[in-house]
């Protein structure tokens, strides 16, 4: 990954994932009638239980390419690359492109796409990943469905949806519970999935300039966090004090290299020793981005703020290999 | 463009006309006589290949793909309305893109390359055969020289497909995405560009393979010398050369490295008769080389658009390239300065 940075002339894309029924169709539906008046495709690799409204709407079959390696952080969505790809040579650009993804779809492959394949790197840029929840039925697959605890995982944005067929208590459970396995992510509540839809498109997730932008609290320790035996969690790590570069980029190469494929995401602001500038981070897999943002201001206190997401995940071994890294 | 060699190769436009939107595809009847270009708004146009533009042929709704004219002069195009219009006549529409259409050398086959499948289909247009669901989308096809095989590119190998009913008769199993495919023209070699930015070689004869690694890109661009010495790969703004005059083939070889392009090569070409390569890339240029001996152009021209597509003319003296923005242009090439 060279760089996320919004430049101009990049087609966003927002992909949408979430099992079937939770209302994946409706918002996309939401989203065509509220942008109407732009040019917008859809690729969609199923057919829902409402028929989408579209000029462009495009169905392809789900097909997950691994390179030669056999490495999961290299494995990319074939589909996406050739109608993509195809796309983009129109003379009429599209203004957004909405990928969605079935239930059974794993969001890591699809997020790589657009920073592993060359031409999407240059044309697209990937805007954030929406996971819709179903806030009733989603308890029958959030402990024992890896899909859905990926896609909880990978989200920038999470629509707890059907909230009128839950009770307030069951609501709270979940939504703590979603916190605990991504801390990252902005949680909306909504019935037909009627949220404004600016908050689900425009996001620019990837954008270093955004990673900032995390969620308040992102960082405190969950009181509940030991509660459950999850294996998608969020840890989140706070530490005072400036980094030697050698020694993260050590320790980092070799967490990514073994742990990786455990890895969905990560990002952060670290304080690197003998440096003016705050350094910015983020990560899907191996994929790695980062560049020195502004300065440290005079009067602000130098810390290390970041966020790993991923699945069996040892705090005390992160941050004891991050505390390491400490001068 | 600067030379060093004593050679020189003239380009000149011929002629240059503009099309509606980016142009996906170019052939020439063998004859020489005509050329077609396919666009992404779904036109197929006809041109006289020494006059310029003449007219259209039926085309595709939403964008046409892929176009291939017959040893006995029928033209084939495909798109993404699901049909194929062969010698002016629409076939049954399918579900999914018609990305890729191949005459088989003696003109007597169609291959048509449509989600997992391939349809073979007589010169009348009748699906005399078709693959079944191969187990991934075919991006690419490539006819044997000896015309027997058709060889179907997708995710995880090559698939070779005999297109009369038998079933397919050998897989050459590879991991990963097989994006472009090439016969050498004695059909001993079959390589392969790849989305891993790689080219993958099998030796039909030895049934051993090589793979040649570090791309900077997706590898889509390949193009053997018709004296089967020289393949020549794209895979970034270089075009990259492996020699097979070699004893034992390119292996552990340098490959020559032709280096003019300011962007990414997007197509490459041998000349039928002569030698020469040419390339195109995203940076408008049209570079006409002679690998092996030179590593600068001998000559070429520049054009104000990106360019996506090359086609020589059958008797080498024209080339016919089209433009990302719709345009197709004419360059005569004429090796004796």
């Amino acid at each position: 990954m060279t760089t996320t940075e919004a430049k101009d002339g990049l087609v966003p894309v927002t992909v949408l994932t979430g099992f079937l029924g939770a209302g994946k169709t409706t918002l996309l539906n939401r989203i065509l009638t509220e942008h109407h008046g732009q040019r917008i495709a859809v690729i969609e690799n199923e057919f829902g239980e409402l028929g989408i409204d579209n000029e462009l709407v495009i169905g392809a079959d789900e097909e997950v390419f691994e390179m030669n390696n056999g490495c999961i952080c290299c494995t990319v969505r074939g589909d996406l690359i050739r109608i993509l790809g195809s796309l983009m040579r129109r003379r009429d650009r599209f203004d957004h492109i909405l990928v969605e993804t079935t239930g059974m779809a794993d969001p890591g492959p699809v997020i790589q796409t657009f920073f592993m394949d060359d031409e999407m790197q240059e044309r697209l840029s990937l805007d954030g990943v929406v996971t819709l929840v179903d806030a009733k039925h989603v308890t029958q697959h959030i402990d024992d469905s890896h899909e859905c605890q990926e896609q909880i995982a990978f989200a920038d944005v999470i629509v707890l949806n059907k909230v009128d067929l839950a009770s307030e208590a069951e609501l709270d459970a979940l939504e703590g519970r979603i916190r605990s396995m991504n801390r990252g992510a902005r949680i909306h509540r909504a019935t037909q999935a009627d949220l404004p839809i600016d908050r689900v498109v425009g996001l620019q997730a990837f954008n270093l300039d955004r990673v900032l932008e995390m969620e308040p609290g992102l960082m405190e320790e969950d009181p509940d966090d030991h509660e459950h035996d999850e294996s998608v969690t969020s840890v989140g790590i706070d530490l005072l004090g400036d980094l030697d570069s050698d020694r993260l980029d050590a320790w980092l190469s070799e967490l990514l290299a073994t742990r990786g494929p455990d890895i969905f995401r990560m990002k952060g602001v670290l304080s690197l020793a003998d440096t003016d500038e705050r350094f910015v981070f983020q990560g899907v897999h191996m994929l790695f981005d980062g560049r020195p943002d502004r300065p440290w201001a005079p009067d602000e206190e130098r810390r290390n703020r970041l966020v790993f997401i991923g699945r069996n995940l040892d705090r005390d071994a992160l941050e004891g290999g991050f505390r390491a890294c400490l001068v | 463009m600067p030379r060093v060699s004593g050679e020189a190769v003239r380009a000149e436009l011929a002629w240059a006309a503009q099309g509606p939107a980016y142009v996906a595809a170019l052939a020439w009847r063998p004859d020489g006589a005509w050329l077609a270009a396919g666009d992404d708004d779904g036109g197929v146009a006809l041109f006289d290949g020494v006059s310029g533009p003449w007219g259209e042929a039926l085309g595709h709704d939403g964008g046409t793909l892929c176009l291939d004219w017959s040893a006995r002069g029928v033209l084939a195009s495909g798109g993404r309305d699901g049909t194929v219009v062969l010698g002016g006549t629409r076939c049954d529409a399918q579900r999914g893109w018609v990305e890729r259409v191949a005459w088989r050398p003696d003109g007597a086959r169609l291959a048509v390359a449509q989600g997992r499948r391939v349809t073979f289909r007589d010169e009348s247009g009748y699906p005399v055969d078709v693959s079944g669901d191969l187990p991934a989308t075919v991006s690419c096809l490539a006819w044997h020289p000896r015309g027997v095989l058709c060889a179907a590119g997708t995710y995880g190998g090559v698939r070779m497909l005999r297109g009369n009913g038998a079933v397919g008769v050998d897989h050459l199993a590879w991991t990963g995405s097989v994006l472009e495919l090439a016969f050498s023209p004695d059909g001993r070699y079959l390589a392969h560009g790849n989305q891993d930015s790689s080219v993958h070689f099998w030796d039909m004869r030895k049934r051993s393979e090589l793979e040649m690694t570090g791309y900077a890109t997706k590898v889509r661009q390949l193009a053997w010398s018709p004296d089967r010495r020289w393949l020549a790969t794209g895979g970034g703004a270089d075009a990259i050369c492996w020699d097979f005059a070699r004893r034992g083939g390119p292996r552990g070889s340098r490959p020559a490295r032709l280096e003019r392009h300011e962007g990414r090569i997007t197509a490459l070409a041998f000349q039928p008769e002569g030698g020469l390569l040419a390339s195109i890339g995203e940076d408008g240029v049209v570079a006409l080389w002679r690998v092996g001996e030179d590593d600068l152009p001998l000559g070429g021209v520049a054009l104000d658009e990106p360019l996506s597509v090359l086609a020589w003319a059958p008797d080498g003296r024209r080339l016919a390239v089209g433009g990302a923005h719709g345009g197709v242009a004419m360059v005569d090439v004429d090796a004796d300065g």
